[in-house]
């Protein structure tokens, strides 16, 4: 209880560096996730465009600029030019397109007119080009034999209006299992964090070599004073845990109430135990306090990046994912990708287990490589 | 409460000759309030040129917010301080330039090394390079950490450590040195060499204000001696002077098992006895005067069967003065 | 004096772990993480060949505009698809394993696409395939407007096979005639660097509140025997800043270092000015150290770590974790960004890569000296401060 206590009384003293971590990672997560609707049906990506049309008046242009209504978003971007141009890096329009004043002049005449884009290089961008480019070479195919504008508008809407049939086989509910994925994805991050400052914070105060002298020669049986310390750290990465699943409910959503919510929550458990043997690991090495915030920080933003938290794993290259293998989070990001896009969770029950299995295999390497150090430590000094 | 009590003792015409010195310090009606108690309490003292006046008195009394106002650290809230005869200010750069301080806290810098970290503070007042290195080197002799000079703060023990925050103090020899608690946890061998070289300042012409709450340091190197409580001055005189303020010539001790009340009782009977005390093992009975004092309590023993393992004699010390002032002991 | 304080400031400085850490080492360990996160990134923005299944029936041999669309969609190295001729049975499993975006088939003479969750592969796989739809219905339509026409002026004796193979190599071949006016400097990535040197130059408060804690007399014991040495305040605190602007110069000089060397981030062409902004950036951080010494009233660690928290938080704003955050910062709450000194020096990097006018650069340069003008200001009072009501 003493133990407990003391636990209690360090993170009191430190509850401000607690409280601005979880803020600040609070609003990591809430910001970074993607705000999708429920989607149970095939539903095209449209990407943003912004159509500066120079020819209003050509029923030609008209047309060219329903057609894009009809298959992009066409997003208005008020202010100044720099204010479209940032808009245009951002990703926030993917595709500028400028129609020129001779539009419908060019098309009644039978020749191709000249249209600019600019874009953001990306796949959406690359997209855009080409429901474009699609309008554009199906106009001026037929501009070529129709001259009267009516039939060639026609013509061209006809062709265009054809479709293929679509057959969305997936039942999962792919938005909200996207967003549950993006949540506990960035949870590793805010987790890890804060287990281990206030973990190895508390720890190595314990650990401080007159603490360690006093506690040694006091009546406490050891043993029971190491489980005392063990159960506290458990307790507090308990309370952290459960304080992320229960954000998780109010940031994901109901689907959380199912099966793979529960498989989320498992998964996110194990690594919860990862983070507190690294950090009892970690205290082992008798890091001063000014040390623990920058060794603590270069590992949960390291993990981060490269283990596909902050960076899509998609995004990632080959040999940056090869060193994430030895990291927990990349184990733990791998579930949640699978809990999220599989449509048979039994089929993938065995890969779902094996990768928890490699996180506990963690847990166990930083403890036992905790206990061994420490032993060290008491011998020398 | 108590009046001040003076007991100048004929201390400036004796060893000193007949020249009446100079005023170093002059304090007077220094007064400091945080809100409503008051740390300092119409405060009015000297200091005279090359003494060490002692400023003692337990925790809280006062003795450092004295010193930070004398030195314009802090804001006080009436009262007026001149050193050298002139006012001093915050901004009294040539005042400064001839004090030195030694806080009660180690102000050193931990990631200077013992010679650096004197020499850093040392150039605050000597520009000169070449004289700044005699200096620093004297210092380090002074106090002596000679064999430590490369070494950081934090290799050092307790009382290497003082001494390292004495020597960054003194090293630009300041005429005035103000000494705050310099010995606190500190062990006996350095505590001595702290007050050896102490004298030896004085010795070189410096005048020195030392508080402290440890009455036999005031004792071995004061000589003029302030008693101050709750902000203000009770007596002030030299040792001896004060400690026939105790009303007490002479306290004898017993170590005797076993004593019954009424055997306490009897001792306060005594001839000359003005008190007597058992603690469970020792019986101190003090005495305002006489001289067989000894003689009659011996027999006070024998006669009631009384039987002692040891028997021993007291002079008065401050902590009895300032019991016998304000019923309260020096050390809590 | 000044030497000697300023020479001491140094040493203080450099022989500070825990600081060399943070200003030094932390921005450059950032950086190779950044650089091992980020390095694909902009290949892979790109529109990867897209894995179908395609299911070879006879069906599917029979529709030639498909089959023959597909192949050419699916051959060089700009191809659109890689695809995956088999049966139904196996193209559906590959789906299910999500080994390829979508299925093609043929049913009754008509496309009929299966995909599993939504995406901009799945998206572009259904638009290819409406847009052979498309074209293969333009090629009959005119085809038959030409059979029409040749039969109305009297042209019984026609080639079928050559007019709608004329037309479907015309209609594939039609220019669409796009004029790709897009600049090169379009990768938003840059914006993490930016923010990271954004980052850095705020660090250097971190050096001027370590030694500014030393000089006040309230804060440290040291600062205690310097308020009572003949030494001027202003000969102790000017050198002291010196040293923390020239720490931080060497610091930021390695940063650039290790960007342009090994990460090779792309400044543009305007160095001199890079570097105008980061000298008035580091100014900013050492404004933000003497604000946060002098009036935060907390112990020496809770100073150290709040600083800490609050540059990593203007970092936040700026998109450090997560480029897009400035976007809405600078969109929806304009404020928060205009008093982030991060964000400025951020934003005016990201104007000399992007812009071609200095105008908005200018700005943010000036908008950083006022910030640090006023932050002094307020400090001021503060560090002149002589005497205190309590020790």
């Amino acid at each position: 209880m003493t133990v407990f206590n003391t636990f209690l009384k360090v993170i009191k003293k430190n509850i401000v560096t607690i409280i601005i971590y979880t803020v600040i990672v609070i609003v990591f997560a809430a910001a970074n996730m993607q705000t999708d609707n429920s989607v149970t049906g095939f539903i095209s990506e449209k990407p943003a465009v912004m159509v500066v049309n120079n020819d209003i008046e050509s029923a030609s242009s008209k047309n060219f600029e329903k057609y894009l209504d009809e298959n992009t978003n066409i997003v208005k971007i008020e202010g100044t030019e720099d204010d479209i141009a940032d808009a245009l890096f951002y990703r926030d329009i993917t595709c500028i397109v400028t129609i020129p004043k001779n539009f419908g002049e060019c098309v009644k005449k039978g020749i191709a007119p000249e249209v600019e884009i600019k874009t953001s290089g990306n796949e959406y961008a690359a997209f855009s080009e080409m429901i474009i480019s699609q309008y554009l070479r199906i106009q001026n195919a037929c501009a070529k034999r129709i001259t009267d504008e009516n039939t060639l508008i026609e013509s061209i809407n006809k062709s265009l209006d054809k479709k293929a049939e679509v057959e969305f086989i997936t039942k999962l509910n792919t938005g909200a299992l996207g967003k549950a994925k993006t949540y506990f994805n960035f949870a590793a991050y805010s987790m890890m964090s804060c287990i281990l400052f206030i973990v190895c914070l508390v720890l190595s105060s314990f650990n401080e070599i007159s603490v360690r002298k006093r506690t040694i020669v006091s009546s406490m049986d050891y043993k029971k004073y190491s489980f005392d310390l063990f159960l506290s750290g458990f307790s507090y990465s308990f309370v952290v845990w459960l304080f992320f699943m229960l954000l998780s409910i109010v940031m994901v959503g109901e689907s959380m109430f199912s099966l793979r919510g529960l498989i989320f929550i498992m998964n996110a458990f194990v690594f919860t135990l990862s983070s507190l043997a690294l950090a009892y690991m970690l205290s082992c090495f008798l890091l001063k306090k000014n040390a623990i915030t920058g060794i603590v920080n270069v590992l949960t933003l390291g993990f981060s990046f490269l283990c596909g938290v902050f960076v899509p794993e998609e995004y990632l290259p080959s040999w940056v994912l090869g060193i994430a293998h030895i990291m927990p989070t990349y184990w733990y990001v791998q579930n949640n990708g699978i809990i999220s896009t599989n449509e048979h969770l039994s089929g993938c029950i065995n890969e779902l287990l094996i990768n928890i299995l490699v996180v506990i295999g963690f847990t166990i390497v930083f403890a036992v490589t905790g206990v061994i150090v420490s032993i060290n430590k008491r011998k020398i000094a | 409460m108590l009046s001040v009590q003076f007991c100048t003792d004929n201390f400036f015409t004796s060893e000193r000759g007949s020249n009446v010195p100079e005023k170093i310090i002059e304090v007077k009606g220094l007064t400091k309030e945080y809100k409503e108690l008051k740390a300092v309490d119409d405060l009015s003292f000297d200091v005279y040129e090359k003494e060490i006046l002692g400023l003692l008195g337990p925790n809280g009394s006062g003795k450092s917010t004295t010193i930070n106002s004398i030195l314009s650290l802090l804001k006080y809230s009436s009262g007026s301080i001149k050193i050298f005869g002139k006012e001093m200010t915050p901004s009294a750069y040539d005042i400064k330039r001839d004090i030195g301080v030694i806080f009660q806290e180690v102000a050193v810098f931990e990631e200077l090394t013992v010679y650096d970290n004197i020499d850093y503070f040392c150039g605050l007042y000597i520009r000169d390079k070449k004289k700044r290195r005699e200096y620093v080197e004297e210092a380090i002799e002074v106090v002596g950490i000679g064999d430590y000079k490369k070494f950081y703060p934090k290799q050092l023990s307790g009382g290497l450590l003082r001494r390292l925050n004495i020597a960054c103090g003194i090293a630009h020899k300041p005429k005035l040195i103000f000494l705050d608690e310099p010995t606190v946890a500190v062990d006996p061998q350095s505590r001595n060499h702290i007050l050896e070289g102490i004298k030896k300042l004085r010795e070189n012409g410096a005048t020195i204000l030392y508080t402290t709450h440890y009455m036999e340091e005031v004792e071995q190197i004061c000589d003029r001696i302030i008693i101050i409580d709750k902000g203000k001055i009770i007596a002030e005189g030299s040792s001896d002077s004060l400690k026939r303020l105790a009303n007490i010539e002479e306290k004898i001790s017993a170590e005797i098992h076993s004593l019954p009340e009424k055997a306490v009782e009897d001792a306060k009977k005594l001839k000359y006895a003005t008190d007597a005390v058992y603690d469970g093992t020792t019986l101190s009975v003090s005495y305002s005067e006489g001289r067989d004092n000894l003689t009659r309590m011996v027999d006070f023993l024998r006669n009631n069967n009384y039987h002692y393992k040891k028997l021993y004699s007291e002079r008065p010390t401050l902590n009895d003065v300032f019991l016998e002032l304000t019923g309260k002991e020096l050390r809590d | 004096m000044f030497f000697h304080n300023f020479r001491y400031s140094l040493k203080l400085l450099l022989k500070n772990k825990q600081l060399v850490f943070w200003t030094l080492a932390f921005p450059i360990i950032m950086a190779v993480l950044f650089n091992m996160a980020f390095s694909n990134i902009d290949n892979t923005e790109k529109l990867d060949p897209i894995d179908i299944a395609v299911v070879e029936d006879d069906g599917f041999k029979n529709s030639l505009i498909y089959k023959n669309s597909l192949e050419s969609l699916s051959k060089g190295d700009d191809r659109l698809f890689n695809i995956t001729y088999t049966d139904e049975k196996k193209a559906k499993e590959l789906l299910t394993e999500h080994k390829v975006t979508g299925c093609f088939k043929i049913v009754k003479n008509e496309p009929v696409l299966t995909v599993n969750s939504n995406g901009i592969n799945e998206t572009v796989f259904c638009y290819v395939i409406d847009e052979i739809k498309s074209t293969g219905d333009l090629v009959t339509t005119l085809g038959t407007e030409e059979i029409k026409r040749n039969i109305a002026s009297g042209k019984i004796n026609m080639d079928y096979e050559a007019i709608f193979t004329d037309l479907t190599e015309d209609v594939l071949e039609s220019d669409a005639n796009i004029k790709d006016v897009s600049v090169s400097n379009m990768s938003y990535i840059m914006i993490e660097y930016y923010s990271l040197i954004a980052m850095a130059c705020m660090y250097s408060g971190l050096l001027s509140m370590t030694l500014i804690n030393y000089r006040l007399a309230n804060v440290s014991a040291v600062g205690k025997r310097s308020a009572v040495s003949s030494a001027k305040k202003i000969s102790i605190i000017f050198p002291s800043l010196c040293a923390s602007f020239l720490v931080q110069l060497v610091e930021l000089a390695l940063l650039y270092a290790v960007l342009i060397f090994y990460v090779h981030t792309d400044f543009g062409n305007e160095f001199p000015k890079i570097i105008l902004l980061s000298l008035v950036g580091s100014v900013a951080g050492l404004s933000v150290g003497v604000a946060v010494s002098v009036l935060i009233k907390a112990g020496e660690n809770a100073k150290f770590t709040g600083l800490v928290g609050v540059i990593m938080a203007g970092c936040f704003f700026a998109g450090m974790m997560g480029v897009m955050m400035k976007n809405v910062i600078d969109k929806n709450v304009p404020v928060i960004n205009k008093i982030n000194p991060v964000a400025m020096i951020t934003d005016g990097l990201y104007a000399l890569y992007y812009y071609n006018s200095s105008e908005r650069y200018l700005f943010d340069v000036i908008s950083l000296a006022v910030f640090s003008a006023v932050i002094l200001l307020i400090s001021i009072r503060g560090l002149r401060r002589q005497t205190y009501d309590s020790i």
